[in-house]
């Protein structure tokens, strides 16, 4: 038996190490381990609930804008005031852009060099590759000259001895099973991808003056001028113009090259549609409404829960039996480490006892991680896009069953092909697919209210704090692109008293709990195929497909702690 | 043989000179932040060009890629550790800064890599020249060290003198271009 280490892993936000023991080929367990102590809820207690969000929007530059928005919607519960419908609507734009922009980036720039080999494009005939995108999309770019031109650039680079960003690949590795043409094909739309991905996101520019971290949310509502006569407003007729071309060019690569790629190279590994199954449980808070947050019948991610991959039913979520455990995390509880607590009554009180650095392996019998596990109603969860297209699928949405049924059906693959890493990644396509529509509707209707004169974007009401009860507390949910997104507060004599965040990657990358429950990335490496311990592709694959957001170099040791190769970053 | 508008059909049109200046590094890692304060002192000193275009990269990557692809030269302002004694400035340009090893500046990584994607994207190439100085210390912090904060004056000079080179060759161009078009 070999123990791998991959610390950090690359691809990805912050920092990520995975411990996975290998015997006769495959993994027979796995350690999730975030290595950076976060403490933005200590930096909060004592602050102005009013500008909680300013500091929690900082815990990420790439996950930008959802810690504002699960940040404002838990002051506005919590001292109890409602936001006008076009400030709904300017955040369901911010988040569903940053929801859509985060899934390109996740599938081309993070997660396809793990399945796409670069140095395989060389070799290809871009006339194959011209016959092949023809046959799969409309998408106009896709002559053989355009081929030739991508290749040639990318030969161009690769003479000058240097991969660059393409530098961290497994190049050569058995793993990978594109031939060169498509391989072709994915650099060709990895680098339109870039283009596209920094158009887009001007969305954000227009409505939150900045990407990343968009400054204009505002307790009660939003701080974005919206004034039908008036040029300098953030919103005028001009800027609406400008972001239904922007949604629309996005749906156009959405359809006509991000959604039939996938399709193309999943087609080519259909045993990933089996490996990286994981806990089996989903669940969504659920999100996107025109309604207020507590309109759940609304939303058009509907909340819920699947439990044991029984898609006969949906579960009903409530945020009160959440509850995180510390059991195998660097923190220490009061009333002791075998409890769970609710993250309204949290506690971030870090007691560091891992190993000191350099070290070979952590001691995973105890505690070792930054992250701690948080469980429903005592139960490991995974969330992210393939739980909330499960929980949809199992609610009877009928666009995202059609969607689903035909994308299988291309595939010629079971629905329980969804539990899988394939199926995250299918997931997550879908779901921008189904988001990038939903944002021309809510840019119509912020034009058409405009257009009525209804300019109301902010209600101050409870903005003069004397206005607030003495004690209060509240929470604000947000289904953000890596998945179920809480921020809790409480709040007194105006103050912050307590501020506890528990974040997607904390359900997904948590270690495990008190009863030896593993986390969704420990349960989904079980049983992961590994053809060469010192290039460990198959692990990261799974990792990956789950988006950590967690930079930037992969290290591996074997279990002698041989150091067997090093790696630097790609994005 | 010429066009319809009288142009030689193997002529690739002038781009108009756009010059911008940026700054790279992390304000709060002492002298890693030379880079970005130099920027500033460039901002403020009225012998600036009102079209050359400052920008503030800071720790930001390919992020910056909106920002410079209307660029034709570039001058970039950064801590480069290349073993020298601290505050010692160092010149690199064109293809050399992209071929820069990446560990000797914390911010290259990103630099290169952004020089080599738009190579991939078959974006123009722009001139690109690296003003950088060896930083001292790059640990937290927010003053500079000292044999980095006598430099910047030096950087703000060497900055300007590229700029007035810059623009020279430019009018340059243009009286040729002129010359050529009136021998037509």
């Amino acid at each position: 038996m070999a123990r791998v280490v991959i610390d950090p892993v690359t691809r990805i936000e912050g920092h990520l190490r995975i411990e996975v023991e290998v015997e006769s080929g495959s993994v027979t367990d796995a350690w999730s381990s975030g290595t950076m102590f976060r403490g933005i809820e200590k930096i909060l207690r004592g602050r102005d609930p009013r500008e909680a969000w300013i500091w929690a929007q900082r815990i990420c530059g790439v996950c930008t804008t959802v810690h504002a928005l699960a940040s404002v919607r838990a002051v506005e519960d919590a001292i109890g005031v409602e936001v006008p419908e076009n400030a709904t609507l300017v955040r369901n734009i911010i988040a569903g852009t940053q929801n859509v922009q985060d899934h390109i980036i996740h599938f081309y720039h993070l997660h396809a060099l793990d399945w796409v080999d670069v140095t395989l494009a060389l070799k290809a005939d871009p006339a194959k590759t011209s016959a092949l995108a023809q046959s799969i999309s409309d998408w106009p770019k896709s002559s053989t000259v355009y081929f030739k031109a991508v290749q040639d650039r990318v030969k161009t680079l690769v003479a000058s001895g240097q991969l660059s960003l393409f530098s961290s690949g497994d190049w050569g590795h058995p793993a990978y099973k594109l031939p060169p043409e498509v391989n072709l094909l994915a650099v060709a739309h990895y680098l339109e991808a870039l283009e596209l991905q920094r158009e887009f996101i001007r969305i954000h520019a227009v409505l939150g003056g900045k990407n990343p971290h968009p400054q204009t949310y505002l307790v009660g509502g939003m701080a974005t001028g919206m004034d039908g006569n008036e040029p300098d407003a953030a919103l005028n007729p001009t800027t609406v113009i400008l972001m239904q071309e922007l949604v629309k060019n996005a749906r156009t690569f959405v359809e006509q090259v991000y959604l039939p790629d996938v399709v193309a190279i999943a087609g080519f590994y259909k045993e990933w549609f089996e490996y990286g199954q994981g806990i089996g449980n989903y669940m969504a808070y659920g999100d996107y409404t025109m309604g207020g947050v507590h309109d759940v019948a609304s939303f058009m991610f509907p909340r819920g829960m699947i439990l044991g991959r029984d898609l006969a039913t949906v579960h009903p979520v409530d945020p009160l039996q959440v509850a995180e455990f510390v059991t195998h995390s660097w923190y220490t509880y009061a009333e002791g480490d075998q409890v769970s607590k609710h993250p309204s009554q949290g506690e971030t009180s870090p007691k560091y006892t891992g190993p000191a650095p350099p070290y070979d392996f952590l001691h995973t019998d105890e505690k070792y991680s930054w992250i701690k596990a948080p469980r429903y109603d005592g139960k490991a969860m995974e969330v992210g896009p393939l739980a909330r297209t499960l929980i949809a699928y199992a609610s009877g949405s009928p666009q995202v069953k059609t969607l689903v049924d035909g994308t299988l059906a291309k595939l010629n693959l079971p629905l329980t092909a969804l539990f899988s890493t394939m199926g995250r990644i299918a997931a997550r396509a879908l779901e921008s697919s189904i988001m990038v529509n939903e944002l021309s509707v809510w840019v119509d209707k912020l034009d058409d209210n405009m257009a009525h004169g209804n300019v109301k974007i902010h209600n101050g009401e409870k903005w003069n704090p004397d206005s607030w009860p003495k004690n209060c507390a509240g929470f604000g949910l947000h289904e953000a692109p890596r998945g179920s997104l809480g921020h809790w507060v409480e709040i007194e004599d105006k103050k912050i008293a307590n501020y506890q965040a528990v974040v997607p990657s904390t359900w997904n990358a948590g270690p495990r709990d008190a009863s030896g429950q593993r986390g969704a990335y420990e349960s989904s490496l079980q049983g992961t195929p590994i053809a060469d311990p010192s290039r460990p592709l198959e692990v990261l694959r799974t990792v990956h497909s789950f988006d950590p957001c967690l930079a930037c170099a992969v290290h591996v040791v074997s279990a002698d702690g041989m150091l067997y190769g090093r790696k630097s970053l790609v994005i | 043989m010429k066009d319809l508008e009288g142009k030689g059909l193997n002529e690739t049109p002038t781009r108009p000179t756009r010059i911008c200046i940026l700054g790279l590094g992390n304000l709060m890692r002492t002298d890693d932040a030379v880079g970005m304060l130099t920027t500033r002192l460039l901002e403020a000193d009225p012998r600036l060009p009102g079209d050359v275009k400052v920008i503030e990269g800071g720790t930001l990557g390919l992020d910056l890629l909106g920002r410079i692809d209307d660029t034709t030269h570039m001058i970039v302002l950064d801590a480069v550790d290349f073993g020298a004694a601290p505050g010692t400035p160092m010149r690199c340009e064109g293809e050399d800064v992209a071929k820069l090893p990446t560990s000797k500046s914390v911010h290259l990584m990103g630099l290169s890599d952004l020089m080599n994607v738009m190579l991939l994207m078959g974006l123009p190439e722009m001139e690109i020249v690296l003003l950088g100085v060896q930083p001292d210390n790059t640990e937290w912090g927010t003053v500079l060290t000292p044999a980095v904060a006598a430099i910047q004056q030096e950087l703000v000079e060497a900055t300007l003198r590229q700029i007035a080179r810059w623009k020279d060759t430019a009018a340059n161009q243009v009286a040729l271009e002129r010359e050529a078009a009136s021998c037509v």
